[in-house]
């Protein structure tokens, strides 16, 4: 007896237009009708109760997703809320540098910068005088004499 | 296409009766448990009687179908509507028992049948009791014809199951077991071929016992 495997089926050597002839025939057709005709397969009450039982639990556990995410979503807002709240205000306030201060050598030279205008300051003005209240690095002629009172000189 | 509700019988042809079935089936996409359960009620036998076919286990039938439920009812959000929910559910149905074919690392059983050479094509069964519209009254027969499905590998099987009990056109067969059109009809004739074998040795077995 010969054996035919499932690669044999794809081998099956006839055209499509073959297989439609064969498979309307008439006693193919009657072998469809046997098939047909088996009788159905019917499922039990218990069955039935049962897919019940798992539907309503799905349907369930859906809800109580769908609940944890409604209670966890405005709950997460909240907490990143407040984390961005926490790391804005509690971030300790930074100390503007100079970007002139940054460095070794310039820091000196800015020291000493600073001690140099501040001597010239003292000897021009005396004592007592603060440094913002002097105007540096402007020429005379970009004063406008016309503004000082000079009567109450 | 045709759908039964209850005692409703829906079919392509009516509007009202389309309209019908997709207004159950827009309310099982919102997840809607009573309208789910009418199809239920439409599709268990048929669906439980493909399974059932298909694994040789009845309490993992059983057990198969309702899962083909299950995952339907949690998935018919993805259902598009380019197919009947007929073959929608077959195709779940389908999947599953392919997934449980490749769990218990079962190999399709190879069929034991006469050369290719030797099938018949005209597939004539010369036998007087051959009534195929009172095949289901004959108990034994239809033992016969379920005994031949069951030796069957289940590629033919569950060609012959879709195509033959299902009336699913060779189109959406091809489009759920992931072959062409051509080897379906192959898979079909070679499945009927495997049939008629069986169903000739029965009533040659039958005839000489008389």
């Amino acid at each position: 007896m010969k054996q035919f495997d499932l690669a044999k089926i794809e081998e099956l050597n006839m055209t499509e237009q073959e297989l439609d002839h064969l498979l309307s025939s008439e006693g193919s057709l009657k072998i469809r009708q046997a098939v047909q005709a088996v009788q159905e397969e019917h499922v039990s009450l218990a069955w039935r109760s049962q897919l019940n039982e798992r539907l309503v639990g799905t349907i369930e556990a859906k809800q109580r997703k769908r609940r944890f995410r409604w209670i966890l979503s405005p709950a997460l807002g909240l907490g990143f809320a407040g984390a961005l709240a926490v790391a804005l205000f509690i971030k300790s306030p930074t100390t503007p540098h100079s970007a002139s201060l940054n460095t070794g050598p310039q820091l000196e030279e800015s020291l000493i910068a600073s001690h140099q205008d501040s001597l010239r300051y003292s000897d021009v003005t005396g004592v007592g005088l603060n440094t913002d209240e002097v105007v540096t690095k402007r020429s005379p002629s970009t004063y406008d004499y016309n503004q000082f009172d000079f009567g109450s000189l | 296409m045709e759908l039964c509700i209850g005692a409703t019988r829906l079919s392509a042809g009516n509007q009202t009766d389309q309209s019908t079935e997709l207004a159950i089936v827009e309310r099982c996409r919102r997840q809607d448990y009573e309208a789910f359960g009418k199809l239920v009620d439409a599709y268990q036998n048929r669906v439980f009687g493909f399974v059932r076919r298909m694994v040789p286990n009845a309490e993992e039938a059983s057990d198969i179908t309702q899962d083909v439920f299950i995952r339907a009812f949690q998935s018919f959000h993805r259902f598009d509507g380019r197919c009947s929910v007929r073959t929608w559910l077959f195709r779940i149905a389908y999947n599953l028992c392919i997934d449980r074919a490749r769990k218990v690392n079962r190999t399709p059983t190879e069929v034991s049948l006469q050369g290719t050479a030797d099938i018949d094509e005209t597939f004539d069964v010369p036998d007087g009791r051959w009534q195929p519209d009172q095949v289901a009254i004959d108990g034994e027969l239809a033992d016969a014809i379920e005994a031949a499905i069951s030796t069957m590998s289940e590629k033919l099987r569950s060609v012959l199951l879709l195509h033959d009990k299902e009336d699913l056109p060779y189109e959406e067969i091809a489009q759920m077991v992931g072959v062409p059109i051509g080897t379906v009809k192959s898979r079909l004739f070679l499945a009927r071929a495997h049939l008629q074998q069986h169903l000739r040795n029965y009533l040659q077995m039958e005839g000489s016992k008389k």
